[in-house]
């Protein structure tokens, strides 16, 4: 088991639950056997890029969520009326859109005129 | 300029190039969705009433906490927006200085205040009535303005004292909504500012690219502050918003019959393609 397959396993761990699935429900979401889910999750197993992309769409995340490589966090400037606690999920909440709206652009999905 | 100064002339000057006039703005979200074109979330989060503009390249979001006091959630809002009107949204994410009472800060929540209930409003309000506490609840209601905010104008246009205006501030929405017969259409404004809203346009967006089966319910769950996938399937569903495919019946699966094709099959794949 390697550190970095142990804390892509975490991340899942959270997504999954973040949007309340079981790792039944993900397995037929994401047409990936619950048996492997388990063995990504807890680290046994290291996860293809398809198997991430997969997993990360099916729990409504960004595969650099889970290969903790989104970056969105050090280019992004912003202003407030918050505080150091309550800055965290405004900031999450928006860093996970702005990675949305970039993977709808990459997708070809067009904005409303 | 001083900074009130600086945040009500730019709070002028919007609602002059947007055409409000004295006007209530009834959807602080809305206004700016469609002015600027700049996405709103609130967010279901331990910051009820919290705020923050993010910039990244030329695109910008707001979000604000969800709240139980929806006029906070309103003045937010406004804040925010004055920082993107002040072109204030300049500090990167991890400065760890929220709560220091910058001039960005001061202007921000001058501009908030002035575009929520402008002067001229005020002052032409007090001209007609005597300005007792009936007066400060027809302002709050009508500009969905905290009786903080309401009461700093009333005191600025004169119409009211320095003590008067103390006693005013300590009074909340909630009870002048109560004690003057509009309690029904504040309860509605705490129902919309206490659910989970996502910007407009990316949510959308996202929903198209569900239609095309490019985008999972988890995405939409997600980005609308809800918990569950299944439930967002059966939402859109209700509303005739399936994936395309999704309501074709699936062709049978062929069976394996541990034969090779015979020669008419081969000839029927093969037609056309030499």
């Amino acid at each position: 088991m390697s550190d970095v397959d142990f804390q892509i396993g975490k991340r899942l761990v959270a997504a999954r639950e973040a949007v309340g699935l079981s790792q039944r429900d993900l397995e037929q979401y994401a047409g990936i056997s619950q048996s492997t889910i388990h063995r990504i999750e807890t680290g046994h197993r290291a996860a293809s890029i398809l198997e991430l992309s997969t997993l990360a769409d099916a729990c409504g995340v960004l595969i650099a969520d889970l290969q903790g490589t989104n970056a969105l966090a050090e280019q992004v400037l912003c202003a407030g009326r918050t505080d150091n606690a309550g800055s965290r999920a405004l900031a999450d909440y928006m860093i996970y859109a702005f990675g949305l709206a970039q993977r709808l652009d990459e997708l070809g999905v067009p904005e409303a005129a | 300029m001083s900074n009130e100064k600086t945040g009500q002339k730019a709070a002028d000057d919007f609602r002059l190039e947007f055409d409000l006039g004295v006007k209530p703005v009834v959807s602080m979200a809305r206004l700016i969705e469609q002015a600027m074109g700049i996405g709103v979330a609130y967010v279901d989060a331990d910051a009820p009433g919290h705020g923050m503009t993010m910039r990244l390249g030329d695109r910008h979001m707001m979000s604000v906490g969800c709240t139980e006091h929806p006029m906070r959630l309103r003045s937010t809002l406004a804040h925010e927006l004055g920082h993107l009107r002040l072109s204030s949204v300049d500090r990167y994410l991890g400065h760890g200085e929220w709560d220091e009472r910058t001039p960005d800060e001061i202007q921000a929540d001058s501009f908030a205040r002035h575009l929520l209930v402008p002067l001229d409003a005020v002052r032409a309000a007090a001209r007609k009535i005597v300005a007792t506490t009936a007066l400060l609840s027809d302002l709050v209601q009508r500009y969905m303005a905290s009786p903080n905010i309401v009461a700093i104008q009333l005191r600025d246009v004169q119409a009211i004292d320095q003590d008067t205006f103390r006693e005013w501030s300590k009074l909340s929405s909630g009870r002048l909504a109560t004690q003057f017969g509009w309690h029904a259409e504040y309860e509605a404004l705490v129902a919309q500012t206490k659910k989970p809203r996502a910007p407009q346009a990316l949510l959308a967006r996202a929903i198209d690219g569900y239609r095309w089966n490019l985008v999972t319910p988890a995405t939409i769950a997600r980005l609308d502050g809800q918990r569950d996938p299944r439930m967002v399937v059966e939402q859109l569903k209700a509303e005739g918003i399936v994936p395309v495919g999704a309501d074709e019946g699936a062709a049978e699966r062929p069976k394996d019959v541990g034969e090779g094709l015979t020669p008419e099959e081969v000839a029927l794949l093969m037609s056309g393609t030499d």
